[in-house]
């Protein structure tokens, strides 16, 4: 949670006039939530704290380009979300999904979900997760974006709209393809499991 | 009891349990000074920055004065190509080449003949 009591207009004043002292402020004042996007959202083989440094770097170079028509942690979430997306989009090659890379537990709760006859269970709950991270990593990474956004973080299509500056249909359609392309993702294991 | 729900739907659900990331989200030590000390470097304006700023202002205007330059002088182009020679007698440069070679010829005359 952001501080309240943070003077973040006075701090964004200070540091377009080329306060080293109010840039630092600022960079504190917003790491945890930059931090939590980039975790959220990290690419293989990028260290979280160069994709940060990236995201903040990329702030103030654009710090003039803000009119405060949205808040600027706003303004900067959606700066880390397309940094990261960036970043995804670099990595050409995705690894193929094989049920040999699965931990026991991540096979018994890809199991439950497939065969609908047992519930995941709250223990498995860690298993669970990151199995959704692995089966989002086949999909593009606009598809995995949206999915991550809207399924797993349960943010509403304004917010995810905000944060990715999507229109609502295009959110709305990518999600509905990207829930296709895990449908049939789900059906080639099914198939890989009893083959 | 078979759960009608979608594979997908049932395992980010079980997925949202899992407990929320514990890890410090705090900037580590040095991080905030090493950032807006970078970003403040990147920040000064060099030479080419500026280049790289208003080149694009250059070009623009140096396009808009091509157009206007083609569009005021489309009448007499197109004219010269349809064989009216007024190009040629408006041509200033035409004239001074002209004026330059009859001078050159006058005084290679009066050299040869201030010789023999």
């Amino acid at each position: 949670m952001l501080e309240e009591t943070f003077d973040l207009a006075g701090c964004l004043e200070r540091v377009r006039q080329q306060d080293q002292r109010a840039a630092r402020e600022l960079v504190e004042h917003l790491h945890p939530m930059v931090i939590r996007i980039v975790r959220a959202r990290l690419p293989r083989r990028v260290a979280e704290e160069d994709l940060t440094q990236e995201i903040f770097l990329k702030m103030f170079t654009r710090i003039a380009q803000y009119q405060g028509n949205v808040p600027f942690p706003h303004w900067v979430s959606r700066i880390a979300v397309t940094t990261c997306i960036d970043h995804l989009r670099a990595q050409k090659r995705r690894p193929e999904f094989r049920w040999a890379d699965l931990s026991e537990n991540e096979a018994d709760v890809l199991d439950a979900v497939l065969t609908s006859e047992n519930d995941v269970t709250a223990g498995d709950a860690m298993a669970a997760h990151e199995l959704v991270h692995k089966l989002l990593g086949q999909l593009k990474p606009d598809d995995r974006l949206v999915l991550q956004l809207l399924d797993l973080e349960q943010k509403t299509l304004a917010e995810v709209s905000v944060l990715t500056g999507w229109n609502i249909t295009l959110i709305k359609v990518r999600a509905f393809r990207a829930r296709r392309k895990l449908q049939k993702l789900f059906i080639d294991l099914k198939k890989k499991e009893r083959a | 009891m078979k759960n009608s729900l979608s594979p997908w739907t049932r395992l980010v659900a079980a997925a949202r349990l899992a407990p929320a990331d514990e890890r410090d989200a705090s900037a580590p030590h040095g991080f905030a000074t090493r950032v807006s000390a970078l970003a403040f470097a990147s920040m000064e304006p060099t030479f080419a920055m500026l280049f790289a700023r208003f080149a694009p202002r250059a070009l623009g205007v140096c396009a808009l004065l091509m157009v206007a330059g083609v569009t005021l002088n489309l009448g007499t182009v197109l004219n010269a190509f349809e064989g009216n020679d007024s190009v040629a007698f408006n041509d200033p440069v035409g004239e001074w080449l002209d004026a330059s070679a009859t001078s050159s010829t006058s005084t290679a005359a009066s050299s040869a003949a201030s010789s023999s």
